[in-house]
């Protein structure tokens, strides 16, 4: 029944510990008893209980020292405190330093009795939930992407419908939505994915390097060609190539693409025989391509040759469901990554999250997540630890909420966006807001605003 | 428990009203298939009050029946008119040792707010029945029509029935094959 459930009783008088121990064992529960904080302390490790019920007066080390000590190894271990009449002061100080409630002694046995069926009731739900929450996470999973939002979950389907086949694939998206995340699970899910996955930014090279960096070049092709050297095509042999920003190429580059999609095969920079090569295309863009084609900016046929299978990525401000989880696992991943203890997340953070334009998508999520969880004083990332990273953010440098502000609201955001574009100087900061030092301060203290580097 | 051990003595303590003793040694002779007898019982049991809760300690009434337990004796009930405590509780309306001998049960608390005789005999009997099945190892049971549902007022007790639920039945059915009893 309650088999599962250790309650440690700690008690320098051993008729206590023993009828307590009696009673609580008459109720199902395993109870190990400790007769001094010490050696409840000396316990905890071995028997890992899931309660404590801890003596507040007791010599050597008191149940509040105790109690701090048991905090620091174990923060979320209820414990009870059990204290005369004389000491609920000092009962009612125990709970200011984490103990979960106190009883006073004789104990009544209703009350007693349902405390402790509430608390390991509510410890039951805590684990259950932590279970729910982490399968929920995995189930929002798709390879490395994060996502519950409909049109998320279509282009999942449509990920596992296509990668088996050969066909090319075009993702257009806006900058930061995730596009080579796409790519790499297109290739993960293919047959391919133990064959190399290699991928180029068409937009961050001139034309001539990139035409050797894809096709790669024979020795003596150009000045500085001492050597042959294999192409991005040739590297993806077996497996995927993907080309981000497609939609910044070439004319001429385009028509050699188009060669190698419709010959499948890649003759080198300077060499004179094409290589049959099997290679899966993946083409990326933030840009409209049909808008392209139509200007005559590119090639129409290199277009339909890409446009197989088209993947559009919504932009994060139409993903809203998505944020919650997404700020999650970006804390969650940066606090690991710099053994920072940050585990929360404000629900007001949240409500700034939904509210914010994101111009830069989940990369700028990720950004503001990483720089939060740096900042965070404590183990919840608040709105103090955010406001600055977002607010300054905004393409017009204003924040733009989707919901009517409070005047009192409109004031604090404006007075720290006053701030932070004066560099916290506040003789700027008054002359800009037309207001004098001692009430700066006074609205700075007001509403909590605080300097950050 | 000891082979050959085949009877529950029900010993009062202090003074308690012979019909009162006698329905209730017939209720748990319903549920527990052993021979149950009644002693004389204790006429004194000052020796376990405690001046300073005007309670008697049924911790220290528990060690009394141990001494007064026979060979043949299963397991011995006391039952009292008298409140009882146990040191950390305010008041317990029996008390017992779990997979143990010996168990106390009071009807101090359980004549409160009624007259009645027979629901008096009826709570006596559900409480006599619990502390009993504790001494066969039994836990509270989380059904709370079982006599083994743990009770913390009267209305609780009025709820339960004077005999466990299939569940404890098949466990005190266990205990009882295994001690031989």
């Amino acid at each position: 029944m309650l088999e599962d459930v250790k309650i440690l009783v700690v008690d320098d008088e051993e008729i206590m510990r023993e009828s307590l121990k009696c009673w609580l064992e008459e109720d199902g529960y395993s109870v190990v008893t400790a007769e001094s904080g010490l050696a409840a302390l000396d316990m905890l490790p071995a028997d890992k209980p899931n309660l404590i019920i801890l003596d507040l007066k007791m010599p050597g080390m008191n149940g509040m020292e105790a109690l701090k000590k048991i905090k620091q190894i174990d923060p979320k271990l209820p414990v009870i405190m059990v204290t005369a009449y004389a000491s609920i002061e000092t009962a009612i100080q125990t709970m200011k330093e984490g103990a979960y409630d106190y009883l006073i002694k004789p104990f009544n046995p209703d009350e007693t009795l349902m405390l402790i069926r509430k608390i390991v009731n509510q410890q039951r739900l805590l684990k259950e939930n932590i279970y729910l929450r982490e399968k929920l996470r995995k189930s929002y999973r798709f390879e490395n992407i994060i996502g519950k939002n409909h049109r998320m979950l279509e282009i999942f389907e449509m990920i596992k419908i296509v990668a088996p086949t050969k066909a090319t694939i075009l993702i257009q998206g806006a900058t930061g939505t995730g596009k080579e995340l796409i790519a790499r699970a297109v290739h993960r899910q293919s047959a391919r994915a133990s064959a190399p996955f290699v991928a180029i930014s068409c937009a961050a090279l001139t034309d001539t390097l990139l035409e050797s960096e894809l096709f790669g070049y024979e020795k003596g092709a150009f000045t500085d060609a001492k050597s042959s050297k294999m192409g991005k095509i040739e590297l993806a042999a077996g497996g995927t190539l993907f080309l981000d920003e497609i939609g910044d190429i070439s004319a001429k580059l385009q028509l050699d693409l188009l060669r190698v999609l419709q010959e499948k095969e890649v003759t080198r920079v300077g060499g004179s025989h094409a290589k049959k090569l099997d290679v899966r295309f993946i083409a990326a863009t933030n840009k409209d391509l049909g808008g392209l084609v139509d200007e005559g900016k590119f090639r129409d046929d290199l277009y339909y040759r890409l446009n197989v299978v088209v993947l559009n990525l919504p932009p994060l401000k139409e993903r809203l469901d998505d944020i919650p989880i997404l700020a999650e696992h970006f804390v969650k991943k940066s606090a690991m990554e710099t053994g920072k203890d940050v585990t929360e997340i404000d629900p007001g953070v949240l409500k700034l999250f939904m509210e914010y334009e994101w111009p830069g998508n989940v990369r700028e999520l990720e950004s503001v997540c990483e720089r939060a969880v740096i900042l965070a004083k404590s183990n919840r990332i608040t709105e103090a630890d955010i406001a600055p990273l977002i607010l300054a953010r905004d393409k017009q440098g204003r924040f733009k909420p989707t919901d009517l502000l409070s005047l009192g609201e409109i004031e604090k955001r404006h007075i720290l966006e006053v701030l932070l574009r004066n560099n916290w100087n506040i003789m700027k900061s008054c002359k800009v807001l037309r207001i004098n030092r001692v009430t700066l301060y006074n609205k700075i203290k007001k509403y909590g605003l605080e300097k950050r580097n | 428990m000891t082979p050959g051990a085949t009877r529950i003595l029900v010993t009062p303590l202090g003074s308690i009203e012979g019909g009162l003793l006698a329905g209730l040694v017939e209720g748990l002779e319903r549920m527990f298939p052993l021979r149950h007898m009644v002693t004389k019982g204790m006429a004194d049991i000052e020796f376990a009050y405690d001046a300073s809760r005007m309670q008697y300690s049924a911790v220290e009434l528990l060690k009394e029946l141990g001494s007064i337990r026979k060979e043949e004796d299963a397991k011995v009930l006391g039952v009292t008119e008298k409140d009882l405590f146990v040191p950390i509780l305010t008041f317990v309306y029996g008390q017992a040792q779990l997979e143990g001998r010996c168990a106390v049960v009071s009807s101090f608390r359980l004549a409160m707010h009624s007259s009645e005789r027979i629901l008096l005999l009826g709570r006596l009997i559900k409480e006599g029945v619990h502390e009993l099945g504790h001494t066969f190892g039994l836990i509270h049971c989380k059904n709370p029509l079982c006599a083994m549902s743990f009770s913390f007022s009267l209305s609780q007790i009025d709820m339960k029935e004077s005999f466990l639920c299939g569940a404890c039945k098949a466990v005190l059915e266990t205990r009882l094959g295994s001690s031989g009893c």
